[in-house]
């Protein structure tokens, strides 16, 4: 294990002092499921008959980060977004999250990279990216100018261990990420990614050897294409992980009948959109009796009512990907709806849904 | 140019050949922001479609606020477009891409559309019409004369028409580079600059070029093109490049591919061209044809 330099040694003390104060305040949620507490805090003091529409506490806490609320983006839907900025306000996200940022540029995946499939999209990008240079030259900047006070969870990707680390080294070096998120999970491409992802222990090996280069929250991307992914997101947790997200794509395959022919040159893609969101709901719900830390949900997420399920079957915070796509303001919409739910139900602080679902009567 | 979404509404929408039709939407915003070249992405609005549908813009009509859209019915989503009735809202989301460009120092321009890709070319040419001494050819290409997309609205339009099909229902019998090569050749004087060889096509046979006439021989040719603007199948669009970087024209290709965002984000549409992998919805559609990397992307094309 790498020795920490001392002056982030004292910026994580003080984070995690910082963490404490928080958790004390609010992240109660999983533990109470819909109990009784979700009446107190000065929030709830506002609920009366007549008054007017209660004013929600959607803050959350992933690790030391704190969000401004759960909504996010899923990595390689939004790339760094720029390309949103002139359809949504990107401010009013609770993070962003961006496109995987590998050591070197990758060229991704030749051949056709997208179907579309019933209620869903198989794509083969193959984490097509300019490198991790060229993201602190021109995504970090960018980010910086426009949302400076948007928290950044950068997503990493790498084949091997040194070049998910090196990634994170230039990036602690460059300041203005709030986050890392570990891409181990990825099925589109032939070595690290998903490799990675299905082996705890290998999930555990990259964790830690990262864990070392930043005290910054590190969320570790799971992926579904497991027999059991309550294994790799313990074995994270216990290798420092200070989050899970789940799920990446759901590996498949799609086939011309006509010229009898794979579609994609690697055969096999992933599998995103609305057709894989009772998958996801189901491993959200899984790793929240599984692991302790804080789990950002995601597969299929669309709408704020999608938001609150994945909430209330554990996760913290919750991204939306593929939605994206067909509604490029699908985010804030989402986060619209979740207010409007929040208020409905009385839930004056957004934290209580999670975990909070009951059994079916 | 920014991009927005705007909630349309459709008035028309009808077939006007076999399998291709033609939707009139009131989009004011749209239609006073398009530029020749761009496109929408329509969203199905339907939950079984994940994906909004790339369409290139055809006509725009600031006057009424109403774009027009010519598609061809190739699959789910365009199969269910052409299901929409009047008074349907749908969101569209654009002017996306380029536009063609159009150099100030170009005067004689060719227009070369094949199938439903003449589409595209509708803007550009009622923009050429307004420059002054600006000299339109078009070769319109399709499968049969029926399919000559928009032919009513090119032909009265451009200074010469002319067209190629299939089945020789209208006009040269064949593919579009038969025309094509006559009409290069009849404004060269001397040799040009190398063999005239189309590249290969893998699924179909290359038309002879056609022999010329004594007449055209002897009259004194005409002034060469400009530049070529080009759509059509891809498998048009190869020899068509081939013959345009042969005869030394500047050709500008617009391109088709899959699309997930169409704003750049999400890196499905890429195509290998000679400064590195480029988006088709952000870069493109359209891209100098001596850019593109034909031999790379053709394999990984779509049929």
């Amino acid at each position: 294990m790498i020795t920490l330099p001392p002056e982030l040694a004292k910026r994580y003390e003080k984070e995690a002092a910082l963490e404490l104060e928080f958790d004390e305040d609010t992240q109660s949620g999983r533990a109470a499921a819909a109990g009784s507490s979700a009446q107190s805090g000065p929030a709830a003091e506002q609920k009366a008959p007549e008054a007017p529409p209660l004013e929600v506490d959607l803050r959350v806490r992933i690790g030391s980060l704190t969000l401004a609320n759960p909504i996010t983006t899923a990595s390689g839907t939004f790339a760094a977004g720029r390309e949103f900025n002139d359809l949504i306000d990107i401010t009013r996200l609770g993070a962003l999250t961006t496109k995987g940022v590998s050591a070197t540029a990758w060229k991704g995946n030749s051949g056709r990279r997208l179907a579309e499939t019933a209620s869903g999209v198989l794509n083969s990008i193959g984490l097509q990216n300019p490198g991790v240079k060229h993201f602190i030259r021109y995504d970090l900047p960018w980010l910086q100018e426009h949302a400076p006070d948007l928290p950044v969870i950068v997503n990493v990707c790498g084949h091997r261990i040194s070049d998910y680390t090196t990634v994170i080294e230039r990036l602690e070096e460059a300041g203005g990420v709030a986050a890392y998120e570990l891409n181990i999970s990825c099925p589109n491409v032939d070595c690290g990614g998903m490799a990675m992802g299905v082996d705890p222990a290998a999930a555990a090996e990259v964790t830690t050897a990262c864990r070392a280069f930043s005290l910054r929250p590190l969320i570790v991307k799971l992926t579904p294409n497991v027999t059991d992914i309550t294994e790799v997101a313990r074995a994270v947790e216990a290798a420092g992980a200070d989050a899970v997200s789940l799920i990446n794509t759901i590996l498949g395959m799609a086939i011309d009948a006509r010229s009898r022919k794979l579609v994609f040159k690697r055969g096999v893609a992933g599998l995103s959109g609305p057709a894989i969101k009772p998958v996801a709901l189901r491993m959200v719900y899984e790793v929240a009796h599984a692991v302790k830390i804080p789990i950002i949900g995601m597969g299929g997420v669309a709408t704020g009512t999608d938001v609150a399920e994945f909430m209330l079957a554990g996760a913290t915070a919750v991204a939306l990907g593929t939605a994206n796509f067909d509604n490029p303001c699908a985010t804030t919409d989402a986060l619209d709806e979740l207010t409007r739910y929040c208020q409905e139900q009385g839930v004056a602080k957004v934290t209580k849904l999670t975990g909070a679902v009951r059994p079916a009567s | 140019m920014t991009k927005f979404l705007e909630e349309a509404r459709v008035i028309t929408n009808r077939m006007v050949a076999p399998g291709i039709w033609s939707m009139r939407l009131t989009a004011p915003r749209l239609a006073e922001a398009a530029a020749p070249g761009q496109f929408v992405q329509v969203q199905l609005g339907d939950s079984g479609h994940a994906l909004r549908r790339p369409i290139s813009i055809y006509q725009a009509d600031t006057g009424r606020g109403e774009i027009r859209l010519l598609y061809q019915t190739v699959g789910v989503g365009t199969r269910l477009m052409a299901t929409w009735q009047a008074d349907r809202r749908c969101s569209l989301l654009g002017p996306l891409g380029v536009s063609w460009p159009v150099p100030e120092d170009a005067h004689r321009m060719l227009l070369i559309g094949g199938g439903i890709g003449t589409a595209p070319l509708a803007m550009l040419t009622q923009q050429l019409k307004t420059r002054i001494a600006t000299h339109v050819t078009m070769i319109q290409a399709a499968q049969t004369a029926e399919r000559l997309v928009a032919r009513d609205f090119f032909e009265p339009l451009v200074d010469t028409w002319i067209c190629a099909t299939d089945d020789g229902s209208e006009g040269a019998r064949g593919l579009i580079t038969g025309p094509l090569v006559t009409l290069l050749e009849s404004t060269v004087r001397q040799e040009p600059a190398a063999a005239a060889e189309p590249e290969q096509e893998p699924e179909q046979e290359q038309e002879p070029e056609p022999e010329q006439t004594p007449e055209q021989e002897q009259a004194p040719a005409p002034e060469r093109f400009d530049v070529a603007y080009v759509c059509g199948p891809e498998v048009m669009q190869i020899p068509v490049a081939q013959l345009c970087a042969d005869y030394g024209l500047r050709c500008y290709v617009s391109l088709e591919r899959r699309m997930a965002c169409g704003i750049g984000a999400c890196l499905g549409c890429v195509v290998k061209t000679k400064s590195g992998l480029q988006k088709v919805c952000q870069t493109g559609p359209i891209f100098n044809a001596e850019e593109v990397c034909w031999n790379d992307n053709v394999a990984s094309r779509a049929r």
